[in-house]
């Protein structure tokens, strides 16, 4: 055991996995308490409440958005977009290579694992943008209701279908992200989940 | 990363996220045209029971929910029908003045 710590490193600060964690809460909390299986049980349950829960889930996300986007600069080696993003042509290639298990291991996100970091945090910010217009344009509520309180019914159709198709599309991102943490968990024989939790990795 | 560097991260994505959730938090709902509140009682207000009437006369049918909501600024009843022509009505009431503010059909 001892030998294994010794050669076991930090990948994820602190911050890195905060920001992680909690959006995992606020995007399931944002997203159960308007869709999804709990329909019915959210409809016996006070409605002020349930889209108080909705509407400040949406907030912390967009603070946890605007704080990753600045970590990406300014966080360490491997929380910065620098080390993680690639081109389409290596990510692309690196899938192909995880498809038929050759892929090498990366000690921050893979190719493919930043890319779809980067899809996430924009279908997220698609996703929050539109909730915060639904809002203002019409409950009249929010930072936007100034701007947009006189929208017209049509208007606010087309922003509600795009804040649902979003939030569904990042659904679905979460889903192939699992996926992809359990795939490559079982190729490189190592816990990407625990990694996430521990912040090490094997050396 | 050392403890310092660590507790100046900490505190400035602190600062980052509290500076964009209170931007984000003008809750006060902003009705273009309405004079500041007055503290007066809502003498010429509705009651529920008289939205649910009112919403009934327009879409016969069965209330599912009745309650207090924000539309377009505005503190309405909402009340939900599940009405007699199949089709599933929100109806949202001016709670001050009765008026009927928007009209939903799903």
């Amino acid at each position: 055991m001892t030998d294994r710590n010794a050669t076991e490193i930090i990948v994820w600060d602190p911050l890195v996995r905060l920001f992680h964690w909690t959006l995992v809460i606020a995007f399931t909390l944002a997203y159960f308490s308007q869709e999804g299986p709990f329909e019915d049980l959210l409809e016996r349950m006070d409605e002020n409440w349930v889209q108080n829960v909705h509407v400040w889930a949406g907030y912390t996300i967009a603070g946890l958005l605007l704080f990753r986007l600045f970590w990406g600069f300014a966080g360490p080696r491997h929380a910065r977009f620098g080390d993680f993003v690639r081109g389409p042509r290596e990510t692309l290639r690196y899938v192909w290579d995880v498809l038929t298990l050759r892929a090498p291991r990366y000690l921050g996100h893979n190719p493919a694992g930043g890319a779809m970091v980067v899809i996430l945090l924009l279908s997220l910010t698609i996703t929050v943008v539109a909730g915060l217009m639904l809002y203002g344009a019409d409950k009249g509520l929010g930072p936007l209701a100034g701007l947009l309180l006189d929208s017209s019914e049509a208007a606010i159709h087309s922003i509600e279908e795009v804040h649902a198709f979003f939030a569904n599309l990042t659904l679905l991102l979460v889903v192939g992200h699992l996926v992809g943490v359990i795939w490559e968990s079982l190729l490189h024989r190592e816990n990407l989940a625990r990694a996430m939790i521990t912040g090490r990795k094997r050396a | 990363m050392n403890l310092r560097q660590l507790v100046n991260a900490a505190a400035l994505a602190l600062v980052t996220t509290a500076a964009a959730t209170t931007a984000f938090a003008a809750e006060e709902p902003k009705a273009a045209s309405q004079p500041a509140a007055a503290t007066a009682p809502a003498t010429t207000g509705i009651t529920k029971e008289q939205a649910i009437e009112m919403a009934l006369k327009a879409h016969p049918g069965e209330v599912t929910k009745a309650y207090e909501d924000t539309k377009k600024g505005k503190k309405t009843w909402e009340v939900k029908i599940k009405g007699n022509d199949g089709k599933k009505w929100e109806m949202y009431y001016d709670i001050k003045t009765g008026e009927l503010v928007a009209e939903e059909v799903d």
